[in-house]
């Protein structure tokens, strides 16, 4: 047992901080601001360039593709640098979730075709899981493909489809057997946004992000871009998630938030007391910085536990649930203690904390139903986790 | 480098404690020792363990003791805590952190020697009446009369007072100059003006009031010979029992997991084991998730405090943390169970009580916040 981060990985994380102190300039978070809802700007993808540049799209991938083969705890520690630093959201959908299913089930003609545009940060991608019938019963999905010729035509609905708009590719589950039971009979395919047929519509959020509903309607794409085996799409789909989960699950962002809220009680008097002499709010951070240290453990943990290749699924749960509901204690907490100036948005000048926290009180939810509802997660971790039985 | 694994050497310690402890200690035996008419010990269950090594896992080889790490006495913890292990067990092995910390050679030799051997019981005498963890409001005092101290005072919630060989008291001390100080002495039971009288527990251990009126002790009974230098030794000591002790609460929460795991999944109602209802899933992975965490605040806490770190938030947050897990577990198994855990023929009251027991021990969740909160 350990509980150290080694040399490499403290100077890592240095490194990683460094960068992203030298590109996150104002400008660049302005433009990202602008462009919320449309697409990137040149500042932007300025940015998302010098991180593939480094290699960093694909630290974690394999050596014989390319990647620089640094461990989990390695992409972890980068993960939660970038939310620490408030820098400009990287998808992990293309290096994260497409490129390890490739490694994992792809043939030879895929790996080749969509790996090095994925290292470089040429294609992007959003996923395209959910569909208006279809949440957290996922397998029940009726978005369909079928097989003409040499061509797949596909033909539904998908939605919480974030990143669409700004996306090159679908990753894209579809139904190629319908009279099969519903989880053999999915398959997996990639589809370019231009492809004629393909629709999209925004769908506004409560916390400031743009999501989208996409529509397939008579879509043709090449018979190659089907990912792995037919109809075996939901292996490729359920192990691509426990990673998901793993990014959801990182506490970087709500570490910092803590560490900001902690620093505006020691510099800010209100009725004639410096807030962190108040003994309510002293005990009350000093019991988010305990529940803060538990989620940064089971990041650790589960990262730890890839690098040793062990199984992680219901730890990642855990970690996740744990994690996404922290953000919201955290940032419910925090606009109570900013009291009346809780609900300055960031477009006030006089928000504490520039309006952070009333924003991550609002993407709270997103975490804790996105990448499987944590009720989902609870049964992995009573079932997988604890062993108990299903009904 | 980040690693919660066990080596193989810690697997292995894990693996024949648990087997020797599930072998020795049963809920009987627990509830039998636990009757007023039993002492609260197993004589031969300390011979046992002592016969192994487990009593010395810490203490240096040149003491007598096996040269482990503290994170290996940690998984002793965890294991005894699975089965509630006799607190003898871990008021004696807090004393010989405190041996350890302030002791002269000479005195190791003694007495660690002695707790490795299972020839020593012992436990420290800290809390007074109206001071439960501030030291200046201490009562108890040691006057230097010529070459001898005259200790008197009266200590609350000292456990296993009763049983022990030699206490360790720790009390205000005045020397020839004058300067004042905690020392830390060690009392024989037997010697002249120790009196004590047991307490009621919540817990069923055994703690008592010992009153020291005008016991004579010479200079080889205050720990390293030297007054007034307490402090420091006895804050290493005391962070790592507290340490310790959250391992040990670790272990009798997952010991309840694992029970309401399996009752859960055996017992049937409206034709399906009640495990299988989300309802009663969701809570045991909330128990679940609160017991990992203990479990690796309190490993993180003991792991830097064996590297000699001071680790002062890190065992604070583990306290605070484990306390609340440990009871948390237990009320909601008592939930789970129903009538059936609710007889003591089930036995789930006994894990419920220590959880209880360890909560109030070393600092409650409030103090330990507010030491947090004072390193902000």
């Amino acid at each position: 047992m350990e509980f150290h981060l080694t040399k490499e990985q403290l100077a890592w994380k240095q490194e990683v901080r460094n960068f992203l102190k030298e590109v996150i300039t104002p400008e660049l978070l302005a433009e990202v601001e602008r462009n919320k809802r449309g697409k990137d700007g040149p500042l932007e993808r300025n940015y998302r360039k010098q991180i593939s540049e480094k290699g960093w799209y694909s630290m974690h991938w394999p050596k014989e593709y390319g990647g620089l083969e640094m461990s989990a705890m390695d992409y972890l520690i980068f993960n939660e640098e970038v939310a620490y630093m408030g820098a400009p959201f990287i998808s992990n959908i293309g290096p994260s979730i497409v490129a390890p299913s490739l490694f994992k089930f792809g043939s030879e003609e895929n790996k080749r075709k969509w790996l090095p545009p994925i290292k470089n940060n040429e294609f992007d991608f959003a996923l395209g899981y959910s569909e208006p019938n279809s949440g957290t019963d996922l397998a029940s999905l009726q978005t369909s493909a079928v097989l003409d010729g040499d061509e797949w035509v596909i033909n539904g609905q998908k939605v919480w489809n974030s990143f669409g708009h700004r996306s090159t590719h679908q990753w894209l589950a579809v139904r190629t057997d319908p009279s099969a039971p519903k989880h053999r009979g999915i398959s997996m395919m990639i589809v370019p946004m231009d492809a004629p047929g393909v629709t999209i519509v925004e769908q506004k959020t409560w916390g400031g992000h743009r999501t989208n509903e996409i529509f397939f309607d008579n879509v043709r794409v090449p018979k190659a871009n089907l990912i792995g085996e037919v109809n075996r799409g939901w292996l490729i789909l359920t192990t691509a998630l426990d990673h998901e989960r793993v990014v959801m699950g990182s506490s970087g962002r709500t570490q910092r938030n803590f560490e900001d809220l902690v620093k505006f009680c020691k510099h800010t008097v209100i009725d004639g007391e410096l807030l962190i002499n108040k003994p309510e709010i002293r005990m009350k951070l000093a019991e988010l910085k305990v529940e803060l240290e538990v989620a940064r453990l089971f990041g650790y943990r589960a990262a730890s536990m890839i690098d040793l290749g062990k199984d992680i699924s219901s730890e990642a749960s855990m970690m996740k649930v744990f994690a996404t509901e922290l953000r919201t204690k955290v940032s419910d907490y925090g606009m109570q203690i900013l009291d009346l100036y809780g609900q300055l948005n960031k477009d006030d000048d006089l928000a504490p904390l520039q309006g952070e926290l009333e924003q991550q009180y609002r993407l709270a939810p997103f975490h804790r139903f996105g990448g499987g509802t944590n009720e989902v997660q609870r049964n992995i971790v009573a079932q997988r986790g604890l062993g108990l039985p299903r009904r | 480098m980040m690693n919660m694994e066990y080596s193989d050497d810690q697997l292995m310690m894990q693996e024949t404690s648990r087997k020797f402890f599930e072998r020795e200690v049963s809920p009987q035996l627990v509830k039998e020792l636990q009757e007023p008419e039993h002492s609260g010990h197993s004589s031969s269950l300390w011979e046992k363990m002592a016969n192994i090594g487990w009593l010395g896992v810490h203490i240096p080889e040149k003491y007598n003791g096996a040269g482990g790490t503290l994170v290996d006495l940690g998984i002793l913890f965890e294991e005894a805590g699975r089965v509630l292990v006799p607190t003898t067990l871990y008021s004696t092995i807090y004393a010989s952190l405190l041996i350890d910390a302030l002791g002269t050679h000479e005195q190791k030799k003694t007495y660690l020697s002695r707790i490795a051997a299972g020839k020593m019981i012992s436990g420290v005498a800290y809390a007074e009446k109206e001071a439960l963890h501030n030291p200046d409001c201490f009562k108890t005092v040691a006057r230097k009369v010529k070459d001898k101290w005259i200790l008197t005072g009266e200590k609350m919630f000292v456990q296993n007072a009763h049983l022990a060989d030699e206490l360790i008291v720790i009390a205000r001390s005045e020397n020839d100059d004058g300067k004042e100080g905690l020392t830390a002495f060690l009392v024989p039971n037997q010697a002249e003006g120790v009196s004590m009288k047991e307490q009621k527990t919540f817990g069923k251990d055994r703690q008592s009031v010992v009153k020291f009126t005008d016991v004579e002790l010479d200079i080889t009974h205050v720990l390293g010979n030297r007054t007034e230098e307490a402090e420091e030794g006895l804050a290493v000591a005391m962070n790592q029992a507290t340490a310790l002790q959250c391992l040990e609460m670790v272990g009798g929460a997952r010991k309840v997991i694992d029970m309401t795991v399996k009752y859960v999944s055996e017992r049937h109602q409206f034709g399906v084991p009640i495990g299988s209802f989300q309802a009663v899933q969701h809570h045991l992975a909330n128990m679940a998730t609160a017991v990992d965490g203990s479990r690796l605040l309190a490993y993180q806490a003991v792991s830097l405090l064996s590297e000699g770190l001071a680790a002062e938030d890190e065992v604070a947050m583990a306290k605070a943390y484990a306390g609340e897990a440990y009871k948390s577990v237990t009320v909601m198994a008592h939930q789970l169970w129903g009538g059936m855990g609710y007889v003591t023929e089930s036995d789930l009251y006994l894990w419920s009580n220590r959880a209880k027991a360890t909560e109030l021990s070393f600092g409650t969740r409030d103090l330990h916040l507010k030491k947090l909160a004072n390193n902000l």
